[in-house]
């Protein structure tokens, strides 16, 4: 795994989720499984990370943070949504407290699914949000650079970035 | 200085430190399922007749079937794997497979939008086995 | 002296949940704390409107991930006790030999975490490394690593076959042998001295007025534990309640290691004990509907459980509540963290070893 570039750091929130998906997403930081072979790390700073991590789904009350904690991350970010709960409400989405899965405030970048979902499928998650990542920094850099080269063009061609 | 050999971790330490690392190398080596293990629910249409009764029970209402359009579907999103639909299924058209749902990358990432949301059957006649499966 | 209020939650580095505390500061000192609620509710209760009684008890399960299987089996059992089936034999044992493994489970979390809260990465690792071992068993015995839905009305889904439960007993053996070697570090280790104790005591009076429960009151010198009510098969084993006289964090931590090698030779009870034989029945046919109310307790990890249901006859439940153990140490928590310094709080909270999502539902 030594063709990532960077070390993604991931920031973890728990949502209203069961602690499940939450003590797995802590079980992947664990000997057995140790993500940190792979530079992750995880931090408790919404400025220091580029992949939030969300289990669980989203309340009447922790829709604002969820919110905040995506706009407080610099681009380029990606979200990645562990659990049936985080990906679309699972057994709680008719539950009168919850609104849905976490795609209804934040764009998603991977769903893992399950329940609770497994630490192996939460490091492919990771791993598949490492390469979203990455497509989204060549993104920014091929913007950066087009805008330097024209800067008064106005009339680029939307979408070809 | 306290003498480190007489300290609690150290013998377990120097033991650590000759042992075979517990990490398992994941991405690479892929440990074996446990053989009961519930991964996913994985649905054969040859031999389901609609009836409409894991729909009923499913706790997570993930399953939608209907007998007038012969059409069943499965929201893998929200599927909880909990074995019920497995368990009343007559026609044994529904199994319990122990592989895990994998996870899904969406390109298109928007608020609202892209979700790989379930995967549908629609049988206008009795097909032969393995055929019509969508995404 | 100027009065801050910092805020501790609902994204918090030690805390893997959304707790929010408003602590109120006098310079470093703690003089208040208002818990704030609300954030991981999700009207689980409500949902007996929507889940047919069979179906509630994978919905129970879901109140909390850790203990979780305690929580399957206090409903399960309330439904039995309203329609008064009777669970055989085997799968009251069965119930039990998870219910212990759970509690095992829980403990080795709650250790690694707290002594990551301590600044002891290392055991951390050590206690998880020991945990995955429980959810190995778990795994290959229910088919989940977390939520094991093995419960049902009437019995359990899943028989464990005796040479697979010698094969357990055997197991948790050798798991005991390195856990004493672990258990020494949290009770040799002089920096771990140093951070919890005399930190955060609960005498035992106050234990006793704020209603604190599990290995909270244990700790504070209460020998509370509703598994000596022996229900639900518990009069058929030997044990004593752990009991520790400090009532300090260190004091918590020492019962929950002494729960662990508590619960160990449990296990080795209920495998010797049971009747063997393969191919025993376990589970009851339930017909029928539910009709009239009930009181459950269990012992839970955390301490004591309680479950009201009500059911008016239909397939619907009418009512379902359950008070969890964190509940009830809210209050003790929040007396404890009065007069303590701010770098102090981690510690004491996850002491209690709550669990905000059993607490809120």
């Amino acid at each position: 795994m030594s063709f990532f570039r960077r070390s993604p750091w991931i920031l973890h929130y728990d949502g209203s989720s069961c602690n499940g998906c939450d003590i797995e997403v802590l079980a992947c930081l664990t000997p057995l499984y140790d993500v940190e072979r792979f530079g992750v790390v995880n931090t408790g700073n919404p400025k220091h990370a580029d992949i939030l991590l969300v289990t669980g789904s989203v309340n009447e009350r922790n829709v604002e943070i969820v919110e905040n904690l995506y706009r407080q991350m610099p681009d380029p970010k990606v979200v990645v949504a562990v659990g049936a709960c985080a990906c679309s409400g699972g057994i709680f989405a008719r539950a009168y407290n919850v609104q849905g899965g976490i795609d209804r405030v934040v764009p998603v970048d991977v769903y893992v699914p399950g329940c609770a979902a497994r630490p192996e499928r939460i490091i492919d998650g990771v791993v598949q949000g490492i390469a979203a990542l990455e497509g989204k920094r060549a993104a920014m850099a091929a913007g950066r650079r087009r805008g330097a080269l024209r800067p008064q063009s106005g009339s680029q061609p939307a979408g070809a970035a | 200085m306290a003498n480190p050999l007489s300290l609690p971790m150290s013998r377990r330490a120097l033991r650590n430190l000759v042992a075979r690392p517990a990490t398992r190398r994941y991405p690479a080596e892929v440990r074996p399922r446990f053989p009961g293990a519930r991964g996913q629910v994985v649905f054969d249409p040859s031999t389901c007749v609609f009836c409409n009764l894991c729909a009923r029970r499913c706790p997570a209402a993930a399953i939608e079937c209907s007998r007038e359009e012969r059409s069943f579907a499965l929201d893998q999103m929200r599927c909880i794997t909990c074995g019920v639909c497995v368990e009343v299924c007559n026609k044994h058209s529904l199994s319990m497979s122990p592989e895990p749902r994998p996870a899904h990358a969406v390109h298109d990432a928007s608020v609202g939008g892209g979700r790989p949301r379930r995967q549908e059957w629609r049988l206008a006649e009795r097909p032969a086995a393995g055929a019509g499966s969508g995404a | 002296m100027k009065r801050t209020i910092v805020p501790l939650g609902p994204q918090h580095p030690v805390l893997p949940e959304p707790l929010v505390l408003d602590l109120v500061l006098e310079d470093e000192r703690v003089v208040d704390a208002v818990p704030t609620i609300g954030y991981i509710h999700r009207g689980l209760e409500a949902m007996v409107e929507k889940v047919e009684y069979t179906e509630m008890g994978f919905v129970a399960e879901r109140i909390c991930g850790i203990c979780s299987f305690m929580h399957g089996m206090g409903f399960c059992a309330s439904i039995e006790d309203i329609m008064g089936v009777e669970v055989p034999e085997r799968a009251r044992w069965l119930r039990l030999v998870w219910a212990e493994l759970s509690r095992i489970q829980s403990h080795l979390l709650w250790l690694g975490l707290g002594s990551d809260a301590f600044g002891f990465e290392n055991l951390f690792m050590h206690c998880w490394r020991m945990r995955e071992e429980i959810l190995d068993i778990f795994e290959a015995t229910t088919g989940g690593r977390i939520i094991f839905s093995v419960n049902r009305i009437g019995g359990v889904k899943r028989d464990i076959a005796d040479s697979e439960l010698a094969g357990i007993a055997e197991r948790l053996r050798a798991l005991g042998e390195r856990f004493a070697e672990i258990a020494r570090v949290f009770r040799a280790d002089p920096s771990i001295h140093h951070r919890l104790a005399g930190v955060g005591v609960l005498p035992a009076g106050e234990a006793l007025a704020a209603g604190a429960v599990g290995p909270m009151a244990r700790a504070s010198g209460l020998a509370t534990d509703t598994r000596l009510l022996g229900t639900h098969g518990y009069d058929r084993l030997d044990f004593e309640p752990v009991v520790e006289a400090g009532g300090d964090c260190l004091a918590r931590v020492l019962v929950r290691l002494r729960e662990v090698e508590q619960s160990i030779d449990l296990i080795r009870q209920l495998v010797d004990r049971m009747p063997k034989g393969d191919g025993q029945p376990i589970e009851t046919r339930v017909r029928g509907l539910p009709d009239g109310e009930t009181f459950m307790r269990l012992e839970q990890p955390r301490g004591e459980v309680v479950y009201y249901l009500k059911a008016n006859g239909t397939k619907y439940l009418e009512r379902f509540r359950a008070r969890t153990p964190t509940f009830a140490n809210i209050p003790a928590m929040i007396s404890l963290v009065r007069g303590h310094d701010l770098a102090d709080v981690p510690n004491i909270i996850l002491t209690i070893d709550p669990c905000i999502s059993c607490t809120e539902r």
